[in-house]
């Protein structure tokens, strides 16, 4: 019996130890300056997210299939995937079209974008996209491989 | 005096990114979080705010718990971050560029998070900074942001 109890409280301690907490949140500006957003980011997309896959509210995060109709400041491919994880994390809706302010991820293989990177449903960017016809740097679309 | 850590070096948080904060921050650190204890005993709506919180403990209570750590994030470019109802809060280097009450803001902010406030589109968090005097109510009913107080209605969190 006492054997038992003493499983038990290494169970519980391990538990307790290691118990994951409810999520993240960040502190961030929302609402920031289409030139502020560019300086930020490693690349900007228009595109259209045809899939979400996975969580925000999960460790590992969503990630969104995006197919790219025109880039700035850096070229990428014509789909790309954008991973959106923890803290901040930018709520994705498939089947919706958005201005994009991207990073590489540190690994190099991907994209990762935040809530408060600037992004916006392409129907609320105007003020977005005007500045970018004035002073964004056009950029490439790369074909996908066959 | 117990009271929630600031981390030197002296603690490794379980969250990547989370570390000491550089010598060049301590004291700008040690000033938010003396701040946010004369905050705690002076302004009444700021522990009968926190009160009202998912995890109910006081401003006080928060301030006084010793197992909560505030740590360093050099590359995030938000003000900081927090586990909600956790114990483990990231100050980031965007914060100590803006200035010290940006620093006290975001402690106050993350705080809420640690009593459970959740994050966006939920906005108590960032109400906690008004509640510990740090803003107008002008500012929450009208949504434009007075530059001269560390609460701004456009940050989410």
């Amino acid at each position: 019996m006492r054997r038992r109890s003493w499983y038990q409280l290494v169970i519980l301690t391990a538990f307790l130890s290691g118990a994951p907490v409810a999520g993240f949140a960040c502190r961030c500006l929302e609402d920031i300056s289409p030139a502020a957003a560019y300086k930020y980011a490693d690349a900007v997309v228009q595109g259209q997210v045809q899939t979400v896959r996975g969580d925000i509210n999960a460790r590992e995060g969503s990630t969104a299939s995006v197919a790219v109709s025109k880039a700035w400041k850096m070229s990428v491919s014509g789909e790309i995937e954008v991973l959106t994880s923890k803290s901040c994390a930018f709520a994705f809706e498939a089947e919706t079209e958005y201005l994009l302010y991207l990073q590489i991820l540190p690994n190099g293989t991907g994209y990762t974008t935040r809530r408060c990177a600037g992004n916006k449903p392409i129907a609320e960017a105007r003020k977005a996209l005007d500045w970018l016809a004035r002073r964004g740097a056009p950029a490439t679309l790369q074909r996908a491989a066959p | 005096m117990a009271g929630i850590q600031i981390n030197i070096g002296d603690h490794v948080s379980h969250q990547p990114g989370y570390d000491a904060i550089p010598i060049g921050h301590q004291k700008t650190m040690r000033w938010a979080r003396t701040k946010a204890k004369w905050i705690a005993s002076n302004i009444n709506s700021a522990n009968t705010y926190f009160h009202t919180l998912p995890d109910g403990r006081s401003l006080s209570d928060l301030l006084g718990d010793s197992s909560i750590w505030v740590n360093y994030h050099a590359t995030m470019p938000d003000f900081g971050e927090a586990e909600i109802s956790g114990k483990e809060i990231a100050i980031s280097h965007t914060a100590y560029r803006i200035g010290r009450w940006t620093v006290l803001a975001t402690l106050i902010h993350e705080l809420a998070h640690i009593n459970g406030a959740p994050g966006t589109p939920d906005k108590r968090a960032e109400r906690a900074v008004i509640e510990c005097g740090m803003g107008k109510l002008s500012e929450l009913t009208t949504g434009v942001d007075d530059p001269f107080t560390p609460y701004n209605p456009n940050i989410g969190g």
